[in-house]
């Protein structure tokens, strides 16, 4: 559950400003965030997930209000909680697929790379049709298989909030449609929270709430 | 990055450690020389062709210039010859003081005896393959010169052991086998005694002339050793330097006294000295050098700070994505630093490596250099 209450967020380079009085997503619920450019979606997601704190007002994820924590409890937080996935992939080139899943594990010492990690990463690369390009590098790949291969790196850590800015913004239809299902697949699953920021409202039918960022005004 | 790096550490190292281990080579063979008296001209030139046995083109003195010192008895004065080469080695005409001199010793074979003996060093026994009982053809001076003089075969009677100097690539004889080689003196048929008359023109007094046809030898043995011989005065035969051995500081002193005159016709140079001139000279050019290799050095060094900078820009995706999903700035420091951390560790082990292999064959190496 995120119980959203008087957020208050700006940024001091610029006049923006984000302004949510009150908001609920149930938890285990799909929820996609919309809006045109410039209000907030991507700044909506890291406060979110903690990477940027509001000036005011509270996030409360699963009754651990995020606000109120330090930055490297908010940093355990979006460790062992939340999984990312970005529009542009954001996959680290010079690593090979495998790598790139593991990627959580090789830079949070917090996080044990074990036996069952690595198998782990290996089930969801084989759910992915990933399986025999493990060891391939990443810059060799499809616009689709780079996108299947951040999903499994955001999926790896069996988070409980996932938060996917534009997932399916430089994609195919069909790989569009792959990394949506894969998404709604993995939230129902494991009774995960799935937070969707998307221009395509073809979309907004498979979400059980749609938050429209233009409603809280700029 | 990786080999700039190596080639800023091991540039200016490598190159120290070779200019010192050749100083020391240098100064080790010109510091046991005490004095030698050559032509007037670049003593430089005169001390690399005595001590190295380097072609230089300078005048010749006569043995003349080896009785005057005899006569001063203020040292013991060692005539030396080098002109002529056998298979691009070069032949050393000297006395066999020389060899004491040098503290060089016989490994297999004898020491020089007759006329057309030769003593050659290690290298020349091993490169060539020759041993104590094999001969070796003195090259003609001009292939184009088909009057000039005949290639000498001297006899190989001994090899001495190696002595990691320029003797080892030398061929040794005695400084009246070098004349030979000169065409100074030379070897034909007895006249007296030849039974081919048709080489006979005429008989003048003691003297018989004889034509072309008379047979002139090319190799020296015990057979025709009686037939050489030489015409004119040996004292005004030609000799390159004189390396002289003082007996005190003070005949040193005395002997050199004897060359100051404006009127002198040759010089008397010590040769460390000249070593040190020449050293002087390397050093200003090491000096430069260095200072062009700090330059190098500090536009390489802010060059690759450039690098990592664009390379932390060009990354900085990368990193803002490692910090979204959890890592601290901390961590993506150390895994930058650690990165390039491994750079300059790479770059160590390539200059180490680099170093051992300078060190273990810069011996070695400067020897060919100089020899």
């Amino acid at each position: 559950m995120i119980k959203i209450r008087e957020l208050y967020f700006e940024y001091s380079r610029n006049d923006f400003k984000l302004s949510i009085p009150e908001l609920d997503i149930k938890g285990g619920s799909k929820a996609a965030v919309i809006g045109p450019s410039g209000y907030g979606k991507t700044t909506f997601l890291n406060l979110l997930s903690g990477i940027n704190t509001p000036q005011k007002g509270e996030i409360e994820i699963d009754s651990r209000n995020i606000g109120s924590l330090g930055d490297s409890e908010r940093r355990s937080f979006r460790i062992s909680k939340i999984g990312f996935v970005f529009q542009n992939f954001e996959l680290v080139e010079y690593l090979t697929i495998l790598d790139n899943i593991l990627l959580p594990y090789r830079i949070n010492p917090s996080l044990k790379l074990t036996g069952e990690v690595r198998s782990r990463a290996r089930e969801l690369a084989e759910k992915m049709g990933l399986s025999d390009k493990l060891k391939r590098n990443v810059t060799k790949l499809s616009q689709g298989e780079m996108q299947r291969v951040a999903i499994c790196r955001a999926l790896v850590t069996g988070p409980r909030l996932l938060l996917a800015d534009e997932p399916t913004g430089n994609l195919d239809p069909k790989n569009k449609e792959l990394t949506i299902k894969t998404l709604f697949d993995y939230a129902e699953q494991n009774e995960s929270t799935l937070v969707t920021v998307t221009h395509d409202h073809s979309l907004l039918g498979g979400f059980d709430s749609v938050i429209d960022l233009e409603s809280y005004g700029k | 990055m990786v080999t700039s790096v190596t080639v800023i550490i091991y540039l200016p190292i490598g190159l120290n450690i070779l200019v010192n281990e050749s100083e020391e080579q240098l100064m080790e063979r010109a510091s046991s020389t005490p004095l030698i008296v050559g032509a007037k001209g670049s003593s430089l030139d005169l001390v690399i062709n005595t001590l190295y046995f380097e072609p230089a083109d300078f005048d010749e003195l006569t043995m003349l210039a080896v009785d005057k010192i005899y006569e001063t008895g203020f040292a013991v004065p060692i005539p030396m010859f080098i002109k002529f080469k056998a298979r691009s080695f070069p032949i050393v005409g000297t006395s066999i003081e020389y060899i004491y001199f040098r503290g060089l010793e016989i490994e297999r074979g004898e020491s020089l005896a007759v006329l057309g003996d030769c003593i050659i060093g290690s290298e020349v026994s091993e490169k060539l393959g020759l041993n104590p009982g094999d001969t070796i053809i003195s090259s003609p001076e001009n292939i184009l010169d088909i009057a000039g003089i005949y290639p000498l075969k001297m006899n190989i009677v001994g090899v001495l052991k190696e002595s990691h100097s320029p003797d080892d690539r030398a061929i040794f004889t005695d400084i009246k086998t070098a004349w030979v080689i000169e065409g100074l003196g030379h070897g034909h048929e007895n006249l007296a005694k030849s039974e081919d008359n048709s080489v006979l023109l005429g008989v003048d007094g003691n003297n018989y002339i004889a034509n072309a046809k008379l047979f002139q030898y090319n190799t020296i043995s015990a057979e025709n050793v009686d037939e050489f011989h030489f015409h004119g005065e040996q004292a005004g035969f030609p000799i390159t330097a004189v390396i002289v051995i003082p007996n005190s500081d003070k005949d040193e002193a005395l002997l050199m006294g004897r060359y100051i005159s404006k009127d002198e016709t040759s010089q008397i140079v010590k040769p460390d000295k000249a070593i040190k001139n020449l050293l002087a000279s390397i050093f200003k050019i090491k000096g430069l050098l260095d200072s062009v290799f700090s330059i190098v050095a500090i536009s390489t060094i802010l060059l690759l700070g450039l690098v990592v900078m664009l390379s932390l820009r060009l990354r900085s995706r990368e990193i803002q994505t490692m910090y979204r999903i959890g890592s601290s700035r901390f961590k993506i420091a150390e895994l930058l630093v650690f990165e390039i951390g491994i750079i300059f560790l790479m770059s160590l082990v390539f200059s180490a490596i680099l170093l051992t292999a300078t060190i273990r064959y810069v011996t070695e190496f400067i020897r060919i250099f100089i020899a």
